[in-house]
């Protein structure tokens, strides 16, 4: 009996202790705050400036605070937001854009042709280290200026008639004349719906009032947004489903099921939204070798691998970094040829490899964007059909576009939705800042430079899309799956709808009813 | 104390220069994949990284020794902003787990002992071996479904930072703080288990019994002192890894804390950062190790002579 | 446990080891349970129902049914044929590592209690200095250091294991050691003028094992979950092989989607655990029988 009584004498002790939190079961008041939730963490690298914007938790704050020039739809169509209009000369190498009149910044100060001129030098200008000063490598300095306080006119050297799409990413948030990284960090300005309150890095979570000032009649409709860095996706799923998160931006697909079919969640879907690649170097052996990069487009099965690592939520790729739904797309998803294994053992034998020398590659790949490695394994598997051994390489995500990315021939890699006219170029032209497929071909180049000057619509459709065929069927871009963004939201709130731009989390219409 | 320098310097090189020859340029890391190279060579310049690896590390180690940690790489911060905020969660986080755990870990362990071999042992093994093999992730994750979207008795997410009293404290971690305590508790048991059961068969626990003492009395003053030795070293070891390696938990409670630091630091190759949790993890092991050395002599005098 | 020195410096007890039906229930029982999962790994190729890596083998997260006994996980593998092929990988893994960390760690630790003095200084402090280094990052700086083309290798992994929990071995030993060296036993060894090597051998093993032997056990359930906290983090085992610290690991969002899919490969190393664990508990038990003859 007497150890009983021990055993009793500390479990009550034990019971104590966990005893203290269960009795303070209060809920926490909220308010009517939107909860946000991302699956993205920067860690330490999280700010609030626009310039560089290393996870989609940066760029869902930055799209809370800031308003841009133009905001982009999900298929790439400009819309006015700060600026009210623009127009171009007839060969689109000068832009003028008219802004509002009626904008201020969260401090008070009237939102003038000067702020803009400030902030697109300095994404272009070297010394502040912008991610953007590649993609608006078209823009110089000199040609960016103000001819008065509501017009802001943009020079360049050769016509860009895809300039107001361009012009309109995740970094072109308008910033407040003279804003710097350190100013930024102490005393945050912009003109957009919400504004943060003591904003830190380790804050979980970061929250932000409504601007009442704001200058969009009737919006954010919600006083205020909390955003969660969520990212374990069950803890993420378990938030959404105990009612701790309104929003979740995307959802893993392995707790869809659990969503699916719940009468407090509905899905939103977006896209088709990222890209997810496989990418050869077509100068290094055995890619160098045409008939080897066609076999192995040829032995996926893009069907299965999109219900298998996708579950569904995305689209099938057609090797061509426009997805197949674009209206710039060279030719339609139903005309994307299935798998041919038949087909790929010819290819192959013809380049040499049979079942007695096997055509063997290494990939290198990652978990950088959710299913990544899975469509590496369903890869794996689908190629051995075909006698292909791809013995896979799998690194952390962290290391994956410092250390793996551009260094080795054959790698996983993927975008974020763009417009043609950025996609075909960011990785394909030989001047490209990221050569992820060695693909220097001057016939590519002059279609592109000819279609990025042709301000026919028509004829320039028609050169992109003869950019797009050559990439399809010579380049080494292995481009099988777009995902969808598949959003998750409360019943209790409306409002919400997805952008195909991961960085992109529009709440202005959200309101919440607990 | 001489000794814990000579570790805690120990840690800061062997630290210093694996993240050195870590490959990777923290430059990249930092500015992103689509930064361009005029950028980060601007970015290693004004970080001074261009400077030899020696020399940062001295310049680093005198300031160190000072007190003065630097600054993060990543965002020039100096260090104490970057690493103070979490350590506090951390450390409340660690205070709750190591108040679940102690307790646990005794109950439990005497229960089994004092039935040895019987059915409350038998219990007591077999969870103990079950959480054995169970990764954090999994307790964790089968908590948050039973404790939070099941019964919604507690919050998924350890949001520490917006809880203003006390009791709110003690809501927003109860999830995590058990999880920890008991990963940290099925191996302390068996360690103290079988202790126990050799103590409690040793010629000087008869001798008490032959006496006629209480068994509680035994067992709380004569038998748990001899045992408890190697579970000292044991829970001092834990307490290390409640500082500093609790990475996983912290993500599936979505807790900002020390450990994501950490591996996020290691991520980028922000070798002050690293360095500066590392070092507070370190000395905070070297102190609840001598800790557990004097509290081990206090309890067994016959260590004294060795 | 004071024993008196002649029966403690007695050799390993190789007649209690031949009557099967005289040793320990546990040490039967963990046997019978480490046998079994031997089987598997030697012969699960043979009857496996479906290749490991075989992909859209049934609809992703189907429920167990005729055709696949645990269901499939995402990718439509089947959870059950990747369950027992990974059996070998386990097997090897959790056991190279943890007996590699137990003997370095442990003839270390031994060493370092009866050398004693500025040896056993240097030695301690080294080893506090690594275990108060958190160990999944002192984990994830090796393999880091080591570079892509080393990731998921199993010598590295193996590596990577010894590193973390020789140390922590080492010093259990060396507190055992610390209370050995004063006996007589070991004085008298020492009097008789043996080396180093045979008193750690001869006079502390024999006392120690039965403590090496519960770490061993200990480890070498938590060496998988080590490894798969590693996958956790992007290091660790390779996809797509059936490790089911891997398996636990990458299936962790589908733990309400496709339960089986985690809860499997964790029952399966719950109940190796579980068979080690008697296993070495029944094995202490012969080496403490025997030493108090």
């Amino acid at each position: 009996m007497q150890h009983v009584r021990i055993a009793l004498r500390l479990s009550v002790l034990f019971l104590l202790i966990v005893g203290v939190g269960v009795i303070s079961n209060a809920q926490d008041s909220t308010g009517d705050c939107v909860r946000l939730a991302g699956v993205e963490s920067s860690g330490e690298k999280l700010n609030l400036d626009p310039i560089n914007q290393p996870s989609t938790e940066n760029s869902i704050v930055v799209g809370l605070m800031y308003n841009r020039l133009m905001d982009l739809s999900s298929t790439f169509e400009v819309s006015p937001e700060l600026a009210e209009s623009w127009s171009s000369n007839a060969d689109g190498s000068e832009w003028t854009f008219k802004l509002r009149h009626d904008v201020k910044f969260h401090d008070g100060k009237d939102f003038t042709s000067k702020d803009v001129v400030y902030t697109y030098k300095r994404l272009i200008d070297p010394a502040t280290g912008s991610e953007a000063a590649a993609t608006l490598a078209f823009l110089n300095s000199d040609g960016i200026t103000a001819p008065d306080d509501y017009t802001v006119v943009f020079k360049t050297d050769k016509p860009v008639v895809e300039l107001p799409v361009l012009i309109t990413n995740k970094n072109t948030f308008i910033v407040a004349d003279g804003a710097t990284s350190e100013s930024i960090a102490t005393a945050p300005n912009g003109t957009g719906p919400f504004i943060p309150q003591d904003f830190s890095v380790a804050d979980q979570p970061h929250v932000f009032a409504k601007n009442a000032n704001y200058w969009e009649a009737g919006l954010p409709k919600a006083n205020c947004v909390e955003f969660f860095a969520i990212q374990e996706a069950t803890t993420l799923n378990a938030s959404l489903l105990a009612g701790e998160i309104d929003i979740a931006q995307q959802v893993s697909y392995a707790t869809l099921p659990t969503l699916q079919n719940n009468p407090d969640i509905q899905l939103a879907t977006a896209g088709p939204a990222t890209q997810m690649t496989m990418a050869m170097w077509v100068d290094t052996p055995p890619f160098d070798n045409p008939n080897v990069r066609k076999a192995l487009k040829m032995v996926i099965d893009r069907k299965a691998m999109l219900d298998t690592v996708l579950l569904g939520y995305g689209y099938i790729g057609d090797d061509n970094p426009v997805p197949p739904q674009s209206p710039y797309a060279w030719r339609p998803e139903d005309q994307v040829p299935g798998q041919d294994i038949e087909g790929a053992i010819a290819l192959l034998a013809e380049a040499g490899y049979g079942p007695d020398n096997p055509l063997k590659i290494d990939l290198y790949t990652a978990e950088y964007i959710p299913g990544a490695v899975s469509m590496a394994e369903v890869f794996k598997d689908q190629a051995a059909e075909a006698g292909v051994e791809v013995n896979l390489i799998i690194g952390p995500a962290s290391d994956h576009w410092d250390n793996v990315w551009l260094k080795y021939p054959f790698v996983g890699s993927g975008w974020n939705a763009r417009h043609p006219g950025e996609g075909l170029a960011i990785a394909h032209r030989s001047n490209a800042a990221y050569p992820e497929t060695h693909w220097y071909r001057d016939d590519f180049d002059k279609i592109l430079d000819s279609a990025n000057t042709e301000s026919d619509p028509a004829k320039r459709l028609a050169l992109y899309q003869k950019a797009e065929q050559l990439i399809t069927e010579e380049g080494g871009s292995i481009i099988p799956l777009f995902q969808q963004i598949v959003s998750a939201v409360r019943s209790e709130c409306s409002g919400y709808e997805p952008r195909a731009q991961l960085y992109r989390v529009d709440v202005r219409n959200v309101s919440c009813n607990r | 104390m001489v000794l814990a320098f000579v570790t805690l310097l120990i840690v800061s090189a062997f630290i210093f220069w694996t993240t050195e020859v870590l490959p990777g340029d923290i430059a990249a890391r930092v500015l992103g994949r689509e930064s361009t190279q005029e950028a980060r060579a601007a970015f290693r310049e004004s970080r001074g990284l261009n400077r030899p690896a020696l020399e940062r590390y001295v310049s680093w180690l005198a300031g160190a020794v000072r007190g003065d940690f630097g600054s993060s790489l990543v965002n020039d911060r100096p260090i104490s902003d970057v690493v103070l905020p979490r350590m506090n969660n951390t450390i409340t986080l660690a205070i709750y787990a190591f108040a679940i755990y102690v307790p646990l870990t005794f109950l439990l362990s005497i229960l089994a002992a004092l039935y040895h071999d019987r059915l409350p042992d038998t219990i007591v093994s077999v969870f103990n071996l079950i959480g054995l093999s169970m990764p954090e992730f999994v307790i964790g994750t089968l908590l948050i479904y039973v404790f939070s979207v099941s019964l919604g008795i507690f919050p998924v997410m350890a949001q520490i930072q917006r809880a203003k009293t006390f009791s709110d404290v003690i809501r927003n971690t109860t999830l995590p703080a058990m999880t920890l305590a008991i990963v940290m508790a099925v191996y302390s048991i068996r360690m103290l288990r079988d202790s126990l059961i050799e103590v409690l068969d040793s010629e000087y626990v008869r001798m008490c019994v032959l006496k006629g003492l209480p068994r509680t009395r035994i067992i709380l003053f004569h038998a748990l002192p001899n045992a408890i030795v190697p579970a000292l070293n044991t829970m001092a070891l834990n307490l290390a890894y409640l500082i500093g390696g609790v990475v996983v938990v912290e993500q599936v409670f979505a807790f900002q804390g020390l450990g994501t630091l950490l591996v996020d630091s290691v991520a980028v190759r922000d070798s002050p950062t690293i360095e500066a949790v590392a070092l507070i993890v370190s000395a905070i092991y070297i102190a609840a190790n001598l800790f557990a050395d004097v509290m081990a002599i206090t309890l067994n005098p016959r260590l004294r002579r060795g | 446990m004071s024993t008196p020195a002649s029966v403690a410096t007695l050799p390993w007890p190789k007649k209690a080891i031949l009557n099967w039906s005289r040793l320990p229930f546990t040490l039967r029982f963990g046997t019978i349970i480490l046998s079994f999962y031997l089987l598997i790994a030697l012969t699960a190729s043979l009857w496996a129902p479906y290749d490991a890596a075989k992909t859209g083998t049934g609809r992703p997260f189907s429920s167990p049914s005729s055709d696949h006994l645990l269901g499939t996980d995402q990718l439509g593998r089947d959870i059950f044929s990747r369950v027992v092929l990974g059996a070998d990988d386990v097997l090897f893994l959790a056991l190279t590592s943890t007996l590699v960390s137990t003997i370095v760690g442990g003839v270390m630790g031994l060493m370092s209690g009866l050398l004693g003095g500025w040896i056993d200084q240097i030695i301690m402090r080294f080893f506090d200095a690594v275990i108060s280094i958190p160990f999944l990052v002192l984990a994830l700086l090796m393999i880091a250091a080591a570079g892509p083309d080393l990731s998921g290798n199993y010598w590295l992994l193996i590596l990577a294991v010894v590193v973390v929990y020789a140390p922590r071995t080492a010093r259990m030993a060396r507190a055992v050691a610390v209370d050995l060296v004063t006996r007589d036993f070991v004085t008298v060894a020492r009097a008789r003028g043996e080396s180093v090597l045979s008193i750690v051998w001869r006079e502390l093993t024999p006392n120690a094992i039965g403590v090496l032997l519960v770490e061993f056990g200990v480890r070498a359930g938590y060496a998988p979950i080590f490894i798969g906290s590693l996958s956790f983090l992007g290091f660790g085992v390779r996809p797509p092989t059936p490790e089911w610290g891997l398996m636990i690991s990458e299936n962790r969002a589908a733990i309400i989607s496709a339960p089986m899919s985690v809860l499997a490969p964790a029952a399966a190393l719950a109940v190796l655990v579980i068979g080690l664990n008697l296993l070495t508990d029944g094995l202490s038990r012969v080496f403490g029988r025997t030493n108090k003859i």
